[in-house]
């Protein structure tokens, strides 16, 4: 892929960009201009293109079609991805050693481990992360895209596995670093953090970028419910041969986390109490 | 400064994955249980020295090359700045990782008198150069059988395995191909060339002694450089 040096006043611009993998378009004809300061938040159901959109806004993969610009003057970037693998090192060796890759000078780089550590309230010890919970490696991961004070942030799903206190932390952390001057583009599942951050809120749908949020019918398909019960093994794998799109995920204590569409709600509910199912709890998500 | 970081962190990494450790024992055992009977012949064994050090090259390349996860190497590349640097620091690495097993091969039946005669100067550094060429050739062609071109590990092992064997049995191959297609054998990898001189060293003129390793240096620069070029223009998208 090309990368252009973009003459407007823009960090980034991705311009009628549209992505393939293998003949199936993924994203299409996407236009997004990021400027210095701007929050986005991208929104949309599971397998939409939204991890797709911002390995692109940050250069990991090609455009199939359609430019994608930057700044004339260069820009530096950070990167979260959804998950933050467990490496065997402390969180402080890790951002020692991307701070070096990140050419940044040693001084300079030990402050700003402290500083990072301090924000996000984790503290430097001998711990490595494959002891780290996952919310501690959200930090570590949110940490390793800022270290460089960067233009412009991607964080791909940031509040994934965190729990309140930590997502509500996350927020404010984030403000931290958009008040520090950087831009944040973020893909966010959650509707209730995504208006917390005071972003522009974009939602991708059948591969399109629209600004609008989804009409009725649109969100009727983003309606889901998240159902936490116990279910034999037996009768989880006829449920699973009797409704392909639901998605069965394993808990602690052996419980079992259902996600199902709206479309399948009544039929599958039904099932479910027909063969005396107790639920632990049930949830409605939008989006 | 750059690539120093990288080999550091790259190092790290693989130290601690001990993915190192089969490969390492089997090549080391390997050695000190071939030269148990003594003595030997110099260049001879030199020349099985070099095909077991090429053996075990793609072994931990194969292992260095994909030994990040596909987020984190996400984060390497924005950091470093661009895939290309990143993988020219993992090619390095993983030819530096194989440099002491070099030296140990080379200098290890030299010192123990595990040969019928002392090996003189030249004949070390020449075997030193065969056995760096031999390495840095397994490393250039393990590279194309990473994850981002092969997402099956059980395939692409299968594969480099198919492509190490038919390294080898390049002369074979050779005879047995019909003579309008035989030139398909210049495609394959020198290792075979590379032993045969070794084997037969006393009887090669000093030219034909250095044309396997510019031949094995060419085919690695070659092999290296078109591997860059295609995974830059790839960048992380994987095959399904």
């Amino acid at each position: 892929m090309m990368v252009v040096k973009d003459l407007s006043n823009a960090l980034l611009t991705l311009k009628h960009v549209t992505k393939e993998f293998n003949d199936r378009i993924v994203l299409s004809d996407i236009s997004l201009q990021i400027k210095r300061g701007d929050s986005i938040i991208i929104m949309g159901s599971n397998g939409s293109g939204k991890s797709t959109l911002l390995r692109l806004i940050s250069g990991l993969i090609p455009v199939t079609a359609g430019e994608r610009l930057i700044d004339s003057t260069g820009i530096v970037l950070g990167y979260a991805p959804d998950r933050m693998p467990k490496l065997k090192m402390t969180s402080t060796e890790y951002l020692t050693h991307m701070g070096r890759i990140a050419h940044i000078p040693k001084q300079q780089l030990q402050a700003r481990i402290d500083e990072l550590h301090s924000l996000f309230k984790l503290e430097q010890s001998t711990i490595k992360m494959t002891q780290f919970s996952k919310g501690m490696l959200q930090k570590v991961n949110i940490m390793q895209a800022t270290l460089n004070r960067p233009d412009l942030v991607v964080l791909d799903e940031p509040f994934s596995g965190l729990d309140k206190p930590s997502a509500e932390h996350l927020v404010s952390s984030l403000q931290a670093i958009q008040a520090e001057g950087a831009s944040i583009v973020a893909a966010v599942h959650d509707p209730l953090l995504a208006s917390q951050l005071d972003s522009t809120i974009y939602f991708i749908q059948q591969g399109k970028l629209s600004e609008e949020p989804m009409t009725d019918a649109a969100s009727f398909d983003q309606i889901s419910f998240e159902i936490v019960c116990y279910v034999e093994e037996e009768l989880q794998e006829q449920l699973a041969s009797q409704f392909p799109e639901v998605v069965f995920q394993s808990s602690d204590e052996n419980r079992i986390i259902i996600t199902i569409q709206k479309k399948d709600y009544n039929d599958f509910m039904t099932e479910l109490l027909k063969n005396g199912i107790e639920l632990f709890s049930l949830q409605r998500k939008v989006g | 400064m750059l690539l120093i970081s990288l080999l550091s962190y790259l190092h790290t990494c693989f130290i601690r994955s001990y993915r190192f450790g089969p490969p390492s024992f089997i090549f080391l055992a390997g050695i000190v249980f071939i030269y148990s009977v003594v003595p030997n012949p110099v260049m001879e064994s030199y020349s099985f020295s070099v095909s077991f050090l090429f053996i075990i090259s793609t072994m931990l390349s194969y292992a260095i090359i994909d030994n990040e996860t596909m987020n984190q190497e996400a984060i390497s590349i924005i950091h470093a700045g661009n895939i290309r640097t990143l993988y020219i620091a993992k090619l390095l690495y993983s030819w530096l990782f194989t440099v002491p097993f070099a030296i140990f091969a080379l200098l290890y039946p030299a010192l123990t008198y595990k040969f019928d005669r002392a090996p003189s100067i030249t004949e070390l550094l020449m075997s030193l150069l065969y056995h760096l060429s031999a390495s840095w050739l397994a490393v250039a062609i393990t590279c194309w059988f990473c994850t981002k071109f092969i997402r099956s590990r059980l395939t692409s092992f299968l594969l480099l395995t198919l492509v190490v064997v038919v390294a080898f049995s390049a002369q074979s191959i050779n005879k047995l191909l019909p003579s309008a297609i035989q030139y398909v054998t210049i495609l394959f990898p020198p290792v075979n060339a590379m032993m045969d001189v070794l084997y037969n060293y006393e009887n090669h003129a000093l030219g034909m002694k250095w044309m396997p390793i510019g031949v094995t240096l060419l085919y690695s620069f070659a092999s290296s450089a078109l591997f860059l070029i295609k995974l830059n223009r790839k960048k992380q998208d994987s095959p399904t």
